[in-house]
Formats: structure tokens, C-alpha cells, sequence
């Protein structure tokens, strides 16, 4: 009897052989469809956060496209008076077109402007960040005669007509004739720079806010 | 009389094995299967989300393809306002370092007393700038100057026969009419000028005035630097 009780019989044998196919069943549910099926869920649940970041983006970029545009017309508009001023060459000469610009303002006052020669051009401090187009002091050295009155005429009249020409430096000698002293000056133009290549272009698509 | 006591053990062997009023090999079986059953269930859930997932992820990609364009252009108007403003920036710098000396050269023209003659007025060139690294010249040189402030000096070279009158000159240089242009302290007594001020005199027979001892002197004032910033 009691070896018969610890033996299970043929009707318990079975059940359990039958329960354990069938946990096998489920286990193999279990790894090979469950678990990549919950793998791959993951998967496009991160690809959706990240094309819904990415679509966040896109609509706060294209909110902005007014703003843009008028802060491009704004900046436009104030570039403007510097476009007009840059110094450019005339026939592939800097001090020719200084020339052209400065001869008129010279013979209203009386001065005599003997001589016109480029100056080595200087950097201006970068901005962060740097722009591609950058812009130079173009100095140009303007030898004259004329009395001191026409200098200092000369000189205010340029700062009036040309607010962004600068005196760089100045010099005047005494001559024998005060009527006809000898002037050195520097004038110094805006005028564009290297233009650096451009970037590469930014992906379309999750572009960051300025 | 008392009748005896009769045990009757009626439960199979395998019945013994459990206290549960449900047969073992039902439950074992029936358990077994609910997993497996719940197993499928999770499965289609989770195939159910996927498909959900897959359809949110098509839809959003078909909506960011219908806008790229659009945005692609926004973004190319916001690097070209970033060029621009960067551009803006350098020269509104520029603009800030340029002084007006039309002012000081009329302005000085009314204080130089008539005992004394000018002989040289100078705003000397600045240095020229260092864009090579002193220590390793090799290296390439920096975009642009480190330095956004560039010194600025007068120079009055002159003479006369009375350092009275040099000295007045001095005083109307450091006077307040000239603060736009000479640099003086915030208090207004002129410290800061007179400390960066140099002078140099020497003694010098004229030979036009009849052997008058004429005093020779250039006078050196710093100037308002020129700031190339925003």
C-alpha cells in the first residue's frame, strides 16, 4: 500500500506530462513571441518619441517663420547704410575709388589732395559666433596741402558725409605757408572680407533654435 | 453495546497527495493552459500596441516628409539670419570704434595761444596688429584681433618763447572742452590725463628771432581708446 502512495499512478502522469507540454507551449509563447514582440514595441516606441520630438520641433520652427522674417528684414534694414559704405575697388583699386569719393569733398573746402595710397588692411575683432562674411578696416593714407582751417574742415565735413569713414591716424607739419601745411591722414572704410565656405547644411529636420 | 470504530480510507494514493478539494491532475492541466492562454493574450496585446505604435510612427513620419520642405527653408532662413546678424554685429563694432576728430582739430585751433607756433599735430597709426602667435609663428594666424580696444594718442609739437603759454595749452587740452576726445578720470581732475600725459621740452636758439631763446616741447595726451565692440 505504501509503495503504491508514493508512486504516482498512470492517471496523475498524465496531467503533469500534459501541464509541462503545455508550460512549454508557453514558454516558447513567451520567448519567441512575446519578447521580440515586446522588444519590438520598445523599438517603435523610441522611434516615435523621436519623430515626435523631431515633429515638436519642425512646428515650433515653422511657428517661428514669421519672426524670422521680420528679424531678417529688421537686420536687412540695418545692414543697409553699412552695405553703402563698404569701400570697394574701382578698376581693381581701392584708392582710386577712395579717390573718386573724397575729391569732391576735398575741392569744396579748398584742400589739395596730392597723393592717395592703400593701406595693409586690419582684421576687426570676431563676433561669437564668427560669420562666414568677414569685414576689414580698409584704410586708405591721403597726402594733401591746404591751410589748417581746410584741414579741419576737410575732416569734419568727411565725418559728416561719411559716418563710417574714421580718421585712423593724422598728421599735420607746419609749413613755411600756413596756407599750405602739409597733411597725412589715414582714413579708414568697412569693406568685405574672405567669405569662408559655408557650413554643411543643417539636417532638415530637428534644427536647433537659435 | 457500543459498535466499533470503522475507518474507511476511500481517497486513491494519488488523491493523498493534495488537501485541495479539486483533483491535482485537473488543476495542474487547467493552470497550466490558463498560462499559456494568458501568454497568447500578452502576446496580442503587445502585437495590438505594436500595430497601434507602427501606425503612429507612419503617420508621423508622412507628416514630417509633407513638411520638410517647408522646414527645410525655415531652417536655411535662420542660418542666413544667424549669418546676418553675426555680420550686423562686426559692423556695428566697427561702427563703435570710429571716432570724430573734426571737432578736436576746430576746437584746438581756438586755445593755441598766439605766442605759440605748431609745428607738427599727430594722431600717430596704431600698432600694427599681431595676428601671429609670437611664440609658435608657425601656427596660422588668428581670424581676428584679440583686442577690441585700440590706444589712441595726440601729439602737439610746437614751440615758443613762453612756457606760459605751453602751459595754458596744456591746461586747454585737459579742459573739459576736450573730454570728448582726451581722457580724463570720472571725478573730472583730469588724474588719468595727467598721468598718461608726456611732455618733452628742450631749449632751442631760433635762428629767425635774432638769438630768443625759444622752448622747443611736444606734449603727448592719451586719447579715448577705440572700441571695436558692440
Amino acid at each position: 500500500m505504501s509503495t503504491d502512495a508514493a508512486k504516482p499512478s498512470v492517471g496523475i502522469r498524465n496531467p503533469v506530462f500534459l501541464s509541462a507540454l503545455i508550460l512549454a507551449g508557453a514558454a516558447f509563447i513567451y520567448l519567441f513571441a512575446v519578447q521580440p514582440a515586446q522588444m519590438s514595441v520598445e523599438k517603435e516606441k523610441r522611434a516615435l518619441a523621436g519623430l515626435t520630438e523631431q515633429q515638436r520641433v519642425m512646428e515650433r520652427d515653422l511657428k517661428d517663420s514669421a519672426r524670422v522674417k521680420s528679424m531678417l528684414a529688421e537686420i536687412d534694414a540695418a545692414q543697409k547704410p553699412y552695405r553703402e559704405a563698404l569701400l570697394t575697388p574701382l578698376l581693381e583699386s581701392w584708392a582710386m575709388r577712395a579717390k573718386t569719393i573724397l575729391d569732391p569733398i576735398a575741392a569744396d573746402v579748398g584742400l589739395t589732395i596730392v597723393d592717395y595710397s592703400e593701406q595693409p588692411v586690419r582684421a576687426l575683432p570676431l563676433p561669437n559666433p564668427p560669420p562666414r562674411q568677414r569685414y576689414l578696416r580698409h584704410p586708405i593714407r591721403v597726402m594733401a596741402r591746404g591751410s589748417y582751417a581746410e584741414i579741419a574742415s576737410f575732416v569734419m565735413r568727411v565725418e559728416k558725409l561719411l559716418p563710417h569713414v574714421a580718421v585712423q591716424a593724422l598728421l599735420v607739419k607746419a609749413q613755411k605757408s600756413p596756407d599750405a601745411q602739409s597733411v597725412e591722414l589715414v582714413l579708414e572704410w568697412p569693406a568685405k572680407g574672405e567669405l569662408l565656405p559655408s557650413a554643411p547644411v543643417p539636417p532638415p529636420v530637428g534644427g536647433k533654435k537659435k | 453495546m457500543k459498535a466499533p470504530n470503522i475507518h474507511l480510507n476511500l481517497l486513491r494514493p494519488e488523491e493523498m497527495a493534495s488537501s485541495s478539494p479539486v483533483r491535482m491532475r485537473v488543476m495542474m492541466p487547467l493552470l497550466s493552459l490558463l498560462l499559456c492562454a494568458a501568454c497568447l493574450v500578452w502576446w496580442g496585446i503587445i502585437l495590438m500596441q505594436g500595430m497601434i505604435l507602427g501606425g503612429k510612427v507612419r503617420s508621423v513620419r508622412r507628416d514630417l516628409e509633407s513638411r520638410k520642405t517647408a522646414h527645410a527653408a525655415i531652417l536655411a532662413q535662420m542660418a542666413d539670419m544667424r549669418e546676418r546678424q553675426a555680420q550686423l554685429d562686426q559692423l556695428d563694432a566697427y561702427k563703435n570704434g570710429c571716432l570724430k576728430y573734426g571737432g578736436l582739430l576746430a576746437k584746438l585751433a581756438d586755445v593755441i595761444p598766439e605766442e605759440v607756433q605748431l609745428t607738427a599735430l599727430a594722431i600717430p597709426e596704431p600698432p600694427p596688429q599681431m595676428l601671429y602667435d609670437p611664440k609658435n609663428p608657425m601656427r596660422p594666424p588668428l581670424p581676428g584681433p584679440t583686442n577690441t580696444v585700440e590706444d589712441v594718442q595726440l601729439r602737439i609739437s610746437g614751440r615758443t618763447a613762453a612756457t606760459a603759454s605751453m602751459t595754458a595749452l596744456m591746461e586747454a587740452v585737459e579742459s573739459d572742452a576736450f573730454s570728448e576726445w582726451i581722457l580724463v578720470d570720472d571725478a573730472g581732475n583730469n588724474a588719468v590725463a595727467r598721468k598718461k600725459r608726456r611732455i618733452n621740452i628742450r631749449q632751442e636758439l631760433h635762428a629767425g628771432d635774432d638769438g630768443v631763446r625759444m622752448l622747443a616741447f611736444e606734449m603727448e595726451f592719451r586719447c579715448k581708446g577705440r572700441r571695436f565692440e558692440k
